[in-house]
This record gives structure tokens, sequence and C-alpha cells, in this order.
């Protein structure tokens, strides 16, 4: 008579503790994310759009970072990648310990004056900083992200103008308060906004 | 020579009606020939006819749309393009080859598209549209790159984009500077 009862028992505490189980490695899991980029084995110094000097990662330690990768003279992907910059640091609500940069790979072209011009015309928000510096220093820090460019397209306009495009990696990325670069995305997707900023959320609270 | 003779007429004997049936087939195909061509004179004449006013008629027919037209705002020597959706409401396939903007003496015709995990951007010497067809120009596929225009682009400007294509034909559009949808 007393043994149907306690047969009944352990199947239920061990459905509970698979379930309790489960719960506590999904949540571990979604906000543990794997270090894609240590960025701390080196430092850059960079510009801003007011000529301000910026060393990276030192500057942003103990904040999250949402980058993108842009120049100014592309006029179709780019806006795209600026506009989910913008996006984002809105659907977020304008946090101030989030820091959001647009990191030019065309130094040679996008001065902190074109870039402070390039802000303007994206009505940017005055905590969105873009980032440009000597191309060396540039092309090493693109070097370190895995953000690949190749020069595509030198032609001569009708009018006599020499202009060149960029192809590029399409990437906004997350880097942690540590320095770690820890979530990469395609950038100029439409989808891209919202994933980023669930994420962020479950990272940030 | 007897039984040659023999065999020999026995044998015109047995091609004689072979022949007669060959000549009757070849003179009623003459018949069905000409009477065929004479049938076939009117229809054919109906056939050119027709061409000619499906040629007239492909003229009239000649109908590309640019729909919903804007172009990205920018200051003076900085870039921008222009996006909108060509559609071919008519029933004659044409190519875009050329574009041109008071916003600017450069326009282009450009692709973008994602290729190896690098976003290209490639010059296009024309982009063909079918019969019945819309292709959309837009952020991230086909677009008219405004390169460097003469003065800023402000949200609300006016400016000017003309279409030229393959057939000759030519579309003039006033556009707006800004997106309309965002
Ligand atoms: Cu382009």
């Amino acid at each position: 008579m007393n043994t149907k009862p306690t047969l009944a028992k352990p199947p239920s505490f061990v459905l509970t503790f698979i379930f309790l189980s489960f719960l506590l490695i999904q949540s571990a899991c979604m906000n543990d994310y794997k270090v894609i980029d240590d960025m701390n084995d080196a430092s850059f110094e960079l510009v801003n759009q007011d000529s301000v000097r910026v060393i990276f990662p030192e500057d942003f330690r103990g904040q999250y970072v949402v980058m993108g990768f842009v120049y100014t003279n592309c006029p179709d992907i780019c806006p795209l990648i600026t506009q989910n910059l913008i996006k984002i640091q809105k659907d977020l609500g304008y946090p101030s310990n989030v820091q959001f940069l647009g990191v030019s790979f065309d130094p040679l072209r996008d001065t902190p004056e074109v870039l402070h011009r390039y802000k303007e015309v994206f009505k940017v928000d005055e905590n969105v900083n873009f980032l440009t510096g000597e191309p060396k220093m540039v092309q090493s820090f693109m070097d370190s992200v895995r953000v690949r460019t190749q020069e595509s397209m030198r032609t001569t306009t009708d009018s006599g103008k020499e202009i060149y495009f960029l192809n590029h990696s399409d990437k906004i990325m997350v880097m942690n308060p540590k320095g770690e670069i820890i979530i990469e995305y395609g950038a100029s997707m439409p989808s891209i906004p919202s994933l980023i900023v669930q994420d962020l959320q479950s990272l940030i609270q | 020579m007897n039984n040659q003779s023999l065999l020999f007429s026995s044998a015109s004997t047995r091609t004689k009606p072979l022949i007669l049936l060959l000549l009757f087939v070849c003179i009623s195909l003459g018949l069905m020939l000409g009477c065929n061509n004479e049938v076939d004179r009117p229809d054919s004449a109906l056939e050119e006819q027709g061409r000619l006013t499906s040629l007239s008629m492909a003229k009239s027919e000649w109908n590309i749309a640019i729909e919903d037209a804007w172009a990205r705002p920018t200051k003076a020597g900085m870039m921008s393009a222009a996006y909108f959706t060509m559609h071919n409401v008519g029933s004659v396939a044409d190519s875009l080859v050329q574009v041109s903007s008071n916003a600017s003496k450069d326009l282009q015709i450009h692709l973008s598209y994602m290729n190896d995990g690098i976003m290209v951007m490639e010059e296009q010497p024309f982009v063909a549209i079918q019969a019945s067809e819309q292709i959309p120009f837009q952020p991230g596929g086909y677009h008219i790159m405004i390169i460097q225009p003469i003065k800023d682009m402000e949200e609300g400007d006016k400016i000017s984009l003309s279409l030229y294509f393959k057939s000759g034909m030519i579309i003039e559009e006033t556009i707006q500077v800004g997106n309309p949808t965002i």
C-alpha cells in the first residue's frame, strides 16, 4: 500500500531537478559569450571627429562598446551601418553606460573634419564617436578586429574627378567592459539592431 | 534475251502504276502547294500587317514607371545615392544605360552585394528589365550613385533625375531628398 506513493516521488523529483538544471544551464548560456578577440594585447591611438585623442581599448574599459566600421565616401552600405548604430542607441534608450563607435577604415579621406560633417548629415547623437587616425595605426586596428578592406573601382568620372571606393567587411561588434570583443553581427541588415538590442539588454541588466 | 525481255517487260508493267502514282502525288502536291500559296498570300499579308501593328503597339506599350524615388541627404562634395523601383508596366524589354541629374555631373549605376564576407560595390554598364518586371533600387542593392553633389542635399529638397534607356526612351523625374518611409 505504501509503495505506491514512494514510487511516484522519485520521478517527479528527477523531473524537477532536470527542469531546474536546464533553466540554470540556459540562463548561464544566455549571458556567457565566448571571447572572439581580446583587445587588451595592443593599444591604438586614434582621434575622434573633434580631433580628440582616443586610446583604444583603454578609454572604454568598464563600458560596453558597440562598434561599426564605415567610410564616408560610401553612399549605400555605410549609411545603413550608421543608421543601424543610431537605431540601436535609440532603442536602448540612449544609455550612458554603452559607448557607440563608428570607426573609419579610410583615414586618407576621412579626416576628423569629414567625420564631423558626416555626423551632422546623419544627425548622429553626441554620444556616438567616429574615429580615424594615422593610416598605419588604422590599418593595424582593422587587422586586429579582422575588418578587411580592398580598394575597388578607381575611376575618373565624366567631369574628370578621380574617385575610388572600398570593398569592406560588413560588421558591428560588441566589446565587453573587460575589452574583449564578444559578439559580431552583419552590420547593414535591417534586422540587426533588434538582435543587438536584445543581446545588450541581457548583458547590461 | 527472251527471258530478259520478259523479265524487263514484266518489270515495266509493274512499275507503270508506280510512276502513275508518283505523277499523281506530284501533281496533287503541286496543286496543294499552289492552292496553299494562293491561300497563303492573304494570310502572310495579314501576318505582316499584324507584325506592323505589334511594332507600333510596341512603341505605345513602352511603359516604364519609376516609383517611390528618393535620394539620400548629404552635403556638397560628399556622396549620395538615389533609390526607386523601376517597374516595366509595358510589354517590351529594355535596359537602363545612363543616368544624369542636376545634383551632380557624375552619376553612376551601381550594385552593392556581399561577396565572400566583403561588401562590394560595382559600377553597372546597364540594368536590363523584362516586360512586367520590377527591379528595386534600394540600399544594399542597385542604386544610382550621386558623386560629390554640387550643393547640400537637405531633407525635403528636390533634384532632377533622368534615366536613359537602350530603346532611346528617356524618363525625366523630379525626386525628393530624404526617404519618406523612414
Ligand atoms: Cu555606389
